[in-house]
């Protein structure tokens, strides 16, 4: 019984019940309808066709790199979460497991309430619009954080009140001097203010005293970050029989699936992956529990929405800021300066050549063109 | 004076419309005239090849524009614009790094109505992808994926995919500054996979640059393999919305 049981389930979909009297021919209620919508389609697109021309830059050229190089818009969503993330988790594992995601919707929400008709649940409006804003502040506040805008922000706060000085930010200070557990707190205050993301990896440090060595930094007694957590050997690592060279008899593909030197670093680790997916999973679960709290979510199709809104604005929102936001070396400027690349003589777009420049083949004057 | 009415003699009109739908040859292509009962509606959605995956009848609140938005049926108007602009097109371009620019530049010039079928082309490949990407949205917020409608929302998901690649593969063919160096960032994400990336990115663009491998790559998945694939999926999902019901409904 057990095994029969889940198609039982899946057989109790209920199915929507025909209304004949409530149904009109789909000639011509819907074929005009759709007519019409051809007709509107083909007109918008032959008027926009004539005025706004495709573009075309100058023949490819391997050598010249336009700065900025841009994925197509559609793409350059992923383009900006390579600058906050490790690539491979940017580039392959966020976007596969979207594409999943996505698919698995209508696994996980199999509650037929509220189908078929535009926010067809309680409160899926609330639902979406709390998403829509907390998705659009975070995802703002990510980006600006992990670019340091707040560090920039903070130091020119004076000018707010017309002053010129600046403010020392307060990373860069040292409340804590001489105290006796400077050591200890010093590093907490820095990474309170972090200056970004890849700071973890980069700038930040403590050091505590220990009986021996376990890193990879120099033996002096004490565990430093970063330095003594850069090259932590994987368990494989040197297993084979215990030897640190590579395993001679393996056939090569082999040995690019067995790390048999591979160590890693936790500090590239915390900032590239770890930083990263705790914010794509934890502000996303964060939401749902205080919609929870709050009385608006109960049902799967309400966490879905949230989620599913959360996926749309991130989507949308890091196409618009990689598309105007990031201008040369893929620096976060105001829209007005990132490059136009059809200023740049190197990529220019080609100003079109005059016919009087192409061969001209003429058909009906034989001898002319190349034939002639 | 008894006014009786009086049927009024064929006009012109009658007589243009009699001469133009009733004869020979206008009937051996459509068997019936206008259909003006609701049999003759439904047998002429029926029995039409290209009307036939409608159903005859139809929910009422499905034809309301505000239901779908006609989202589907425009990412649909769409792929049927780009097959017949991009037939077009392949008339005049030929996928080799030495003539391609320079076969979208006289196509631009030389062609009488060039460039605007390149436009239309291009226009459109774009629109797609945003319309295909806001009818996910309304099927979304229509609550439509929940059964028995799950597979024809992952084939839709399929379809995206598709659409995405098929617009990232034709972005290549121009052969330009913006073309290669699009898709150099375009398969450099694919490259960053951890364990099979540079694998993947080789089989990709049949090298380890952009060059004359990839452009016919492209060109190949552009014209064929993916266009194949997506009309497959696209006849699945619409067959599908049908052996589903028709479009959702609340219960
Ligand atoms: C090339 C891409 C696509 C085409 C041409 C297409 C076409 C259509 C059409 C014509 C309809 C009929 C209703 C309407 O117009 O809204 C439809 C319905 C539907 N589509 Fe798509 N679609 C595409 C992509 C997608 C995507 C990306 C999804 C979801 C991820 C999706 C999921 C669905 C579902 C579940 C229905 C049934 C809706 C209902 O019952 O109300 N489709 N599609």
């Amino acid at each position: 019984m057990a095994v029969a049981a889940p198609a039982a389930r899946a057989r109790e979909t209920v199915r929507q019940k025909r209304e004949r009297d409530q149904e009109l021919l789909v000639w011509p209620d819907l074929v005009f309808v759709e007519f019409i919508c051809a007709v509107l389609f083909t007109i918008t697109f032959v008027v926009l066709a004539t005025f706004f021309d495709a573009p075309l830059l100058n023949k490819a050229n391997p050598n010249v790199t336009p700065n900025p190089s841009k994925a197509p818009w559609y793409f350059m969503n992923l383009q900006e979460l390579l600058l906050h993330m490790d690539k491979g988790l940017a580039g392959v594992i966020v976007p596969t497991i979207l594409l999943i995601g996505l698919m698995a919707i209508p696994y996980v929400d199999r509650d037929n309430e509220g189908q078929g008709s535009w926010f067809g649940t309680i409160n899926s409006v609330r639902i979406t619009v709390f998403s829509f804003f907390w998705s659009s502040i975070w995802i703002s506040w990510l980006i600006l954080w992990d670019n340091g805008s707040h560090v920039l922000v903070y130091q020119h706060l004076p000018q707010l009140w017309g002053s010129n000085t600046r403010l020392q930010w307060l990373g860069d200070k040292n409340p804590f001097a001489g105290w006796p557990v400077e050591g200890a707190l010093k590093p907490i205050w820095d990474f309170i203010f972090l200056r970004n993301r890849l700071a973890i990896r980069d700038t930040w440090s403590w050091s505590l005293p220990v009986p021996f060595q376990p890193g990879s930094g120099p033996h002096d007694g004490r565990l430093d970050w970063p330095q003594d957590f850069t090259r932590i050997p994987l368990p494989l690592n040197g297993t084979w029989l215990w030897h640190w060279a590579q395993p001679g008899w393996m056939p090569g593909w082999m040995l690019h699936v067995y790390w048999y030197k591979s160590t890693f670093s936790l500090p590239a680790i915390t900032a590239e992956w770890a930083v990263p997916i705790l914010a794509m999973l934890g502000l996303p679960a964060l939401m749902i529990i205080i919609l929870r709290k709050i009385g608006w979510a109960h049902t799967m199709r309400d966490a879905i929405i949230a989620l599913f809104t959360g996926f749309i604005v991130v989507y949308f929102a890091l196409t618009i800021v990689g598309a105007a936001f990031r201008g040369k070396g893929q620096q976060l400027v105001p829209p007005y300066r990132v490059p136009n690349l059809n200023d740049d003589p190197a990529i220019q777009r080609q100003v079109p050549l005059s016919p009087s420049q192409f061969v001209v083949v003429d058909a009906r004057t034989p001898g002319s063109g190349i034939y002639g | 004076m008894a006014m009786t009415e009086q049927p009024k003699g064929p006009g012109l009109g009658d007589w243009l419309y009699d001469k133009l739908f009733h004869n020979y040859i206008w009937s051996s292509v459509f068997r019936s005239g206008y259909p003006s009962t609701p049999r003759n509606q439904m047998l002429a959605i029926a029995t039409n090849v290209f009307l036939h995956l409608h159903p005859t009848r139809i929910h009422k609140t499905h034809v309301k524009i505000t239901h779908t938005y006609c989202l589907g049926g425009l990412s649909f108007f769409m792929f049927l614009g780009l097959t017949v602009t991009g037939v077009m097109l392949m008339f005049y371009y030929v996928p080799d790094v030495n003539r391609a620019f320079t076969d979208v530049q006289s196509l631009e010039t030389n062609v009488r109505f060039g460039m605007l079928i390149r436009n239309l082309h291009r226009w459109m490949a774009h629109a797609m992808v945003l319309t295909v990407l806001l009818h996910m949205m309304r099927v979304f917020y229509t609550g439509a994926y929940k059964p028995p409608r799950e597979f024809n929302w992952v084939v839709g998901v399929i379809l995206l995919v598709l659409t995405l690649l098929l617009s990232f593969t034709g972005y290549l063919l121009p052969w330009d500054q913006l073309a290669l160096w699009a898709i150099t960032v375009g398969t450099n994400i694919a490259g960053a996979a951890p364990i099979l990336g540079g694998q993947s990115r080789f089989v990709l663009i049949g090298g380890f640059d952009v060059g004359p491998n990839a452009l016919l790559r492209f060109y190949t998945l552009h014209v064929i393999a993916l266009p194949l694939l997506a009309a497959i999926f696209m006849s699945v999902h619409f067959w599908r919305i049908r052996r589903d019901g028709g479009l959702a409904r609340p219960l």
